[in-house]
C-alpha cells in the first residue's frame, strides 16, 4: 500500500541515520581526547593534539548537525508526530532539550575552534574559557549521543 | 591570533538570537513536513518544525555579530583582546539561552 504522504528525505532515512551515527563517533572521540588532555592538565602543552582534535570536532560537529537537519523531518513525523508524543512524552523533551543544546554548540563552535588552534597564545583568562568550552562542548556531544542512543531503542518498545 | 573579537561576538549574539526566538509572540518559523509547506507560527494540527527557524534565526544573528567582531579585530589588531565583561555577557547568554530552552522543553513535556 502507498503512503498518504511522503516525507522528505523519508527514502535516505536510514542511510542517514548511519551517517548520523558514524559522524556522531568521530565527534565524540575528538571531543573526549580534547577533555582528556585538558583533565590530565595538557591542554596546552600538547598544542598540535589540541589543533587536531578540535579540527576533527568542528568539521564532524558540522557534518552531524547537517546530517541531523536531513533525517529530522522523517523522524519529526514518522516516530515523534505519529508514535513518540503520545506514548512517550518524557522522551520527546528530553529530545527537543538534546536539539537546543547542539543547536547552542553551534554558538560555541567558531570560539572553541579559534582558541584550540592557539591555546598558547591565550593568556589565562581566556584559558578559563576556553576551558570552559572545551567542557562544555563534551556535556553537549555526550548528552546527545546518549539521547540518541536512548530514542533508537525506544522504537522496538514504541511499535510494540 | 585571528579572530578573537569575532568568535566572542558570534557566541554572544547568536545565543541572543536564539534566546529571542523564545520571547512570546516572536513569529517561529516552521516547516510542514506532512505538507512540505513553509509558514510563520499560527495554529496548526499536525507536526511543525519551529527549531528550524530558531536556528536560522541564532546564524543570523551570530553572523551579526561575526562582522562586528571581525571589524573589531581589523581595527584593533589581532593581538588586541575582547576584555573580560565582553567575554562573561557573551557566556551569560549562552547559559541564559540554554537554560531557558531547557525549561520550556521541560514544562511542555516532563
Amino acid at each position: 500500500m502507498e503512503p498518504v504522504v511522503y516525507i522528505w528525505g523519508e527514502r535516505l532515512a536510514q542511510v542517514n541515520v548511519i551517517v548520523h551515527l558514524l559522524t556522531g563517533l568521530v565527534l565524540i572521540g575528538a571531543v573526549t581526547h580534547h577533555l582528556w588532555l585538558v583533565v590530565r592538565g595538557r591542554g596546552i602543552t600538547h598544542a598540535k593534539a589540541i589543533r587536531r582534535f578540535s579540527f576533527w570536532a568542528a568539521v564532524s560537529y558540522l557534518t552531524c548537525f547537517a546530517w541531523g537537519c536531513f533525517i529530522y523531518p522523517a523522524y519529526r513525523y514518522y516516530v515523534r508526530f505519529l508514535v513518540q508524543d503520545e506514548r512517550a512524552p518524557w522522551a520527546t523533551g528530553l529530545f527537543e532539550i538534546k536539539e537546543h543544546w547542539l543547536a547552542l554548540g553551534l554558538a560555541l563552535l567558531p570560539f572553541y575552534l579559534v582558541t584550540s588552534r592557539s591555546v598558547k597564545d591565550l593568556d589565562k583568562r581566556e584559558r578559563w574559557f576556553h576551558y570552559a568550552a572545551v567542557v562544555a562542548m563534551a556535556v553537549v556531544v555526550w548528552y546527545s549521543f546518549v539521547l540518541g542512543a536512548v530514542v533508537v531503542d525506544l522504537r522496538g518498545e514504541l511499535y510494540r | 591570533m585571528k579572530h578573537r573579537w569575532a568568535s566572542v561576538f558570534w557566541l554572544g549574539f547568536f545565543s541572543l538570537g536564539y534566546l529571542v526566538t523564545f520571547v512570546h509572540g516572536f513569529p517561529g518559523i516552521r516547516y510542514y513536513p506532512a505538507s512540505h509547506a513553509w509558514g510563520l507560527g499560527g495554529a496548526y494540527a499536525g507536526p511543525s518544525m519551529g527549531w528550524y527557524g530558531r536556528v536560522a534565526v541564532g546564524c543570523v544573528a551570530g553572523l551579526v555579530g561575526w562582522i562586528i567582531g571581525a571589524i573589531l579585530d581589523k581595527t584593533r589588531g589581532t593581538e588586541s583582546r575582547p576584555p573580560w565583561a565582553v567575554h562573561v555577557t557573551a557566556w551569560i547568554l549562552l547559559l541564559a539561552a540554554a537554560a531557558y530552552a531547557t525549561h520550556h522543553e521541560w514544562v511542555k513535556w516532563m
